[in-house]
């Protein structure tokens, strides 16, 4: 009996001890060496490693450890990492999963820090970083910006020209009529299959009347200018041409940014990167510019990709270096080619202007309002569900133009 | 002469000596006590702290008082709207379920009762779909339910002529479909009710059957009767499970359509009490309001369990005669 007792009480000291160790072994970060967390698909993962190489090769005093998870699961999982202090030295963020974080405090003020100066002042005037308040939270690494891109054997077989190197947005009717001619030439079912969201969108926000506001507290679009835009995306979005709202994300038409290789659609809704997945797809497309509301301004509706830093990291040093580089133009090109538009300044018009490494085709469009970035705020999941049921409301007919100006002012409070 | 000291420190000394055997019985619940507390009351404890306050998990909490509460139950306010939304899909999807599980699993349980291959063959088929997870059936039902025209469902409308019809993403439409998808899951109930069935005495059979009782009749005046505790367990089992539904809520609102980036289903078609939680706590990191819809889902429920028990206890549904 007592031999039973000693040893269970040297079974339990055994146990506790093996989790004392266990838990000390998550021991303090070596301080150069930086962690970088970003969702990816399983391709992306061993681009964005092989991007890096380059860095660590010129900079063999670092090392960069990339920590991938799946897209949602990268910002349940910052959350936590957060809360525990565990969470990456460079973490990727966006405008999607920016709202739960906008108030908390725990980002480096990135515009505070002497070591990313020349970083800061490598970007394009219009791109915007995160902030929160006068802190400047997020470098902007890359934009995500989609426009319509259209099947160029559609066109052909219409007799229709691509308008590739047009210098100014499409109003909805000049659209309509684009799509149309080359839809009913080539036999397809649509026109287009666009997000309708982001068509609504960037209606408003060329009419200078956002749906919200640029500091997501306010609605814009409750104006004469909101209202006639509203009434453009309703005339566009319901003249035939356009994939509608239950179909939109699914169905038989794909999703917006493969919608080509469903053969119903003469155009998708892609960033660069997904006209790469058409191409390969063995599809021959052009990016054209995309929309604004007539008598609007082009305007490029855009999403960034950022960089932020949470306060505890303990490689600050190293981070800022791979920071620095990662907004350098030799890195931001190399990003262009996988991933998304560069955001630095030198980078973004050698996209622009290099037709031999850079196909005006697909890049030139998404140059058009490059002066007037309108990236949508981080909306609540609230007011992103009142949005969409308004917007249903709009598309079947149920509310005019000027009601849904009014129903999405009254859903302000959700902001 | 009274002694009250001595006899009370007398009672302090017998309840506090435990025989031996109990001192044993209470060391082998011990470590279910300390989870219990450790992972029930002491989280209950602290969601009712926070449900007073406005906390975002990064920074300290702010005491509110009674606004979250007062925000959920006004249904002028945004988040009073959807919450009477989700209450109202809900209370449908729980009501219906509970009965649709009710009626057909002890229906099937009855009619597969007698042992023979063939039922056992059945037993087994209609338990099968009880075995997918909740998140992959939703998704399943997306082919059949989805907005498109070329979804089942609106492959058959429009066989009749009508037009496609958005089933998951109209205010009081999507829980219909969650209501359709209780069908696949009666295997559960009916394996319960199966068990019920079979403990009912031989001879309470054969006495009907002297009598001349057909098969419907003994079905409804005497395996009904005896199996009221089972019913009733069932019910409450239901009531409780059905007010938690979330897993085919979030699997259909990621189906596709405008509703997998906007929310709940568009216009909160798919809203249920405990996915409203979950968006506010853990999307919008509002905690202190999602604890406090946590509360008002554990009110809700106990309410109905208390009064489902009482109005039972009060009819005399628990015994059997």
């Amino acid at each position: 009996m007592k031999g039973k007792k000693l040893f269970t009480i040297a079974l339990a000291a055994a146990m506790t001890v093996s989790v004392g160790v266990m838990s000390a072994g998550c021991g303090a970060q070596d301080e150069n060496t930086v962690r970088i967390a970003r969702w990816a698909l399983e391709w992306e993962k061993e681009t964005f490693r092989n991007w890096t190489k380059e860095f660590t090769e010129e900079n063999p005093d670092i090392a960069i450890e990339w920590e991938f998870v799946p897209y949602t699961a990268h910002f349940d999982r910052l959350r936590t990492d957060l809360l525990s202090s565990k969470a990456a030295d460079i973490i990727f963020m966006n405008n999607w999963g920016w709202k739960p974080y906008s108030d908390i405090e725990v980002f480096e003020d990135l515009g505070a820090v002497e070591e990313l100066s020349a970083a800061r002042s490598s970007l394009l005037s219009t791109v915007h970083g995160l902030k929160q308040g006068d802190k400047f939270v997020g470098l902007p690494l890359g934009m995500v910006s989609r426009v319509p891109v259209v099947n160029n054997a559609d066109f052909e077989t219409a007799g229709v020209e691509v308008p590739w190197d047009r210098a100014t947005a499409y109003t909805g009717s000049e659209m309509v009529e684009l799509l149309k001619t080359a839809a009913d030439g080539a036999e397809r079912d649509r026109g287009i299959n666009i997000t309708l969201t982001d068509a609504v969108t960037l209606f408003c926000a060329s009419a200078g009347a956002p749906i919200v506001t640029p500091d997501g507290k306010s609605v814009g679009c409750n104006t004469p200018e909101g209202v006639a835009a509203v009434q453009n995306f309703v005339d566009f979005a319901k003249s035939g041409y356009v994939v509608p709202l239950s179909e939109n994300l699914s169905g038989g038409y794909g999703s917006p940014d493969s919608a080509i290789l469903s053969g119903r659609v003469v155009a998708g809704f892609c960033n660069p990167g997904e006209c790469k997945s058409v191409i390969d797809a063995g599809y021959s497309v052009s990016a054209i510019p995309c929309l604004k509301a007539d008598g609007g301004r082009d305007t490029v509706l855009a999403d960034f990709n950022t960089l932020v830093m949470p306060k505890f990291s303990s490689s600050k040093k190293a981070a800022y270096r791979v920071m620095n580089w990662m907004l350098s133009k030799e890195a931001q090109l190399a990003y262009a080619k996988f991933a998304d538009l560069p955001t630095n300044a030198e980078a973004f018009e050698e996209v622009m202007t290099d037709s031999v490494n850079w196909a005006p085709e697909l890049y030139r469009a998404y140059g058009v309002g490059i002066d007037n970035i309108f990236v949508p705020p981080a909306m609540s999941t609230g007011f992103q569900t009142y949005f969409g049921g308004v917007l249903k409301r709009l598309l079947d007919g149920n509310i005019t133009a000027t009601q849904f100006c009014e129903e999405m002012k009254k859903g302000e409070n959700q902001l | 002469m009274i002694r009250i000291g001595k006899k009370s420190e007398a009672k302090k000394r017998k309840k506090l000596n435990f025989s031996a055997q109990e001192r044993v019985g209470w060391l082998f619940i011990a470590p279910w006590i300390f989870g219990f507390v450790l992972l029930t009351v002491v989280p209950m404890a602290v969601s009712l702290y926070m449900s007073f306050h406005d906390w975002n998990m990064f920074s300290k909490p702010v005491f509110v008082g009674f606004d979250n509460f007062a925000a959920l139950l006004n249904p002028t306010t945004f988040d009073g709207a959807t919450f009477y939304t989700a209450l109202g899909n809900t209370v449908i999807y729980t009501v219906l379920t509970a009965v649709i599980n009710l009626v057909l699993g002890l229906s099937v349980a009855w009619a597969i009762s007698k042992p023979s291959r063939l039922n056992t063959a059945l037993r087994t088929v209609i338990y099968m779909p009880c075995m997918l997870i909740g998140i992959a059936f939703a998704m399943m039902m997306g082919p059949i339910f989805g907005s498109s025209e070329f979804a089942l469902v609106n492959q058959l409308r429009a066989a009749f002529g009508q037009g496609p019809q958005e089933w998951l993403f109209t205010r009081w439409q999507g829980v219909w479909v969650m209501v359709l998808m209780s069908f696949w899951g009666i295997g559960g109930a009916m394996i319960v009710f199966l068990a019920g069935v079979k403990n009912i005495d031989k001879s309470i059979y054969e006495a009907a059957e002297i009598d001349g009782a057909g098969n419907f009749t003994v079905f409804l005046r005497i395996c009904i009767p005896c199996m009221r505790p089972v019913i009733i367990y069932q019910i409450i089992m239901g009531l409780i499970f059905g007010m938690q539904v979330f897993d085919i809520a979030v699997g259909l609102a990621s189906i596709g359509g405008a509703g997998s980036s906007l929310g709940m289903g568009i216009d909160n078609s798919l809203a249920t009490l405990v996915y409203f939680l979950y968006n506010k706590g853990f999307k919008d990191f509002q905690m202190g309001f999602a604890s406090a819809i946590g509360w008002l889902i554990f009110l809700l429920t106990s309410m109905i369990g208390a009064g489902l028990y009482f109005f039972v206890r009060k009819t005399g549904y628990f015994e059997v005669d």
